[in-house]
């Protein structure tokens, strides 16, 4: 090839004016073996042509995923932020309320299964509806009585009441006998 | 925002959890204790409330018994656990205080009193401001005694009951029907 057009190729391409063409001229120019270009251009050329060359094989492509897996490793342990201790120990929360609620279940069945075994023997206490009535009144007579049992102190508050309100001059008031009296609807 | 629908959800879910194990309590009371011959065990049913409708009243000194069934309108069955035990007199105190321990926080307290020979405890559930069970517990010298009386309940009529009709400073401890005790 003309030297001189190779010099003025290479005077061309320092300037970043070649064309692609002008450029392939060149660079057959260096794979020739010319020594009209210069030895810069050369080792470019060579250089370009290289890295040209070098590929990424199966090898390089493993390794990569085995030290990038480990690094990930690695840093799972560090990277637990708040946020996530919360996110998990919300999650735990809600599988051990699940777990109750399951267990309630479970165990309320296991109850309504004793109260239907319970209920056959037992509810049925008496066959006889008018020994159940007699037994019925009894329980009924005692927890009337311990109502009112417990009621007397109050009666006594009342009168003592009554009485102040009496010596006071004022109009006697009933007293309010908390929830036994007021339960009458 | 989102952490704070998640805790909502938990705390109301443990809400849920801890009012279905509250309801449970008296019943495990009541069938942790069935088949222990040492306890009676009485249990009215609502069908056998509904079948005292029935019952005629023959004599006068059954006269009291429309009242009675007045009385016990509405009310939808009844059980009964006591053990009574004269031999040992401070055995069973522990049983009152584990039966008080069993009532759930849905219960209110309606009365108590405390003496030295007897604790006794009055507990309703009231729903719509209508009282729908009165539980009672009386605890004393190697007894105790428990009720739930469950239905629509008058305690005003209930505490007519005794003083309409004479009962005579009936124990009723004493008057249970012991051919029934749970065998």
């Amino acid at each position: 090839m003309d030297r001189d057009r190779l010099a003025y190729l290479e005077k061309k391409y320092w300037e970043g004016k070649t064309s692609l063409q002008e450029e392939i001229e060149l660079q057959n120019a260096v794979r020739s073996g010319s020594d009209a270009v210069s030895d810069l251009l050369t080792s470019i050329f060579n250089a370009t042509a290289q890295s040209r060359e070098i590929s990424l094989d199966d090898d390089f492509d493993s390794a990569f995923w085995q030290k990038a897996n480990v690094e990930h490793n690695d840093n799972r342990g560090l990277v637990f932020t708040l946020s996530a201790f919360m996110r998990y120990a919300a999650v735990g929360i809600i599988l051990l309320g699940i777990g109750g609620v399951v267990w309630n279940l479970a165990f309320k069945t296991d109850n309504k299964v004793e109260v239907a075994q319970t209920e056959f023997t037992i509810v049925d206490t008496y066959d006889d509806p008018e020994k159940a009535f007699e037994e019925t009144k009894k329980a009924l007579m005692y927890a009337s009585q311990k109502l009112n049992q417990g009621k007397e102190p109050l009666g006594e508050i009342k009168r003592f009441y009554n009485a102040k309100m009496s010596i006071a001059g004022t109009p006697v008031d009933t007293v309010n006998y908390a929830k036994t009296n007021n339960s009458s609807k | 925002m989102k952490s704070k629908n998640i805790l909502s959800t938990v705390f109301a879910l443990f809400i849920c959890i801890s009012i279905l194990q509250a309801q449970d309590a008296i019943d495990k009371y009541f069938y942790q204790y069935t088949d222990n011959p040492d306890f009676t065990s009485i249990v009215v049913s609502s069908k056998m409330f509904e079948l005292f409708a029935n019952i005629q009243s023959e004599s006068a000194e059954n006269a009291d018994d429309d009242d009675f069934k007045e009385a016990i309108r509405g009310l939808k069955g009844i059980r009964i656990l006591s053990y009574d035990r004269n031999d040992f007199p401070d055995a069973k105190i522990v049983d009152y205080k584990s039966a008080l321990k069993k009532v759930g926080p849905e219960y209110e307290v309606l009365m108590s009193i405390d003496d030295k020979d007897e604790k006794l405890r009055f507990y309703i559930l009231e729903n719509n401001e209508e009282i729908k069970e009165l539980f009672m517990i009386v605890g004393g010298k190697g007894n105790l005694f428990l009720m739930s009386l469950v239905g629509d309940i008058d305690l005003a009529r209930m505490s007519r009951l005794s003083k309409k009709m004479d009962i005579g400073g009936m124990n009723y401890l004493e008057n249970l029907d012991e051919e029934h005790k749970t065998k």
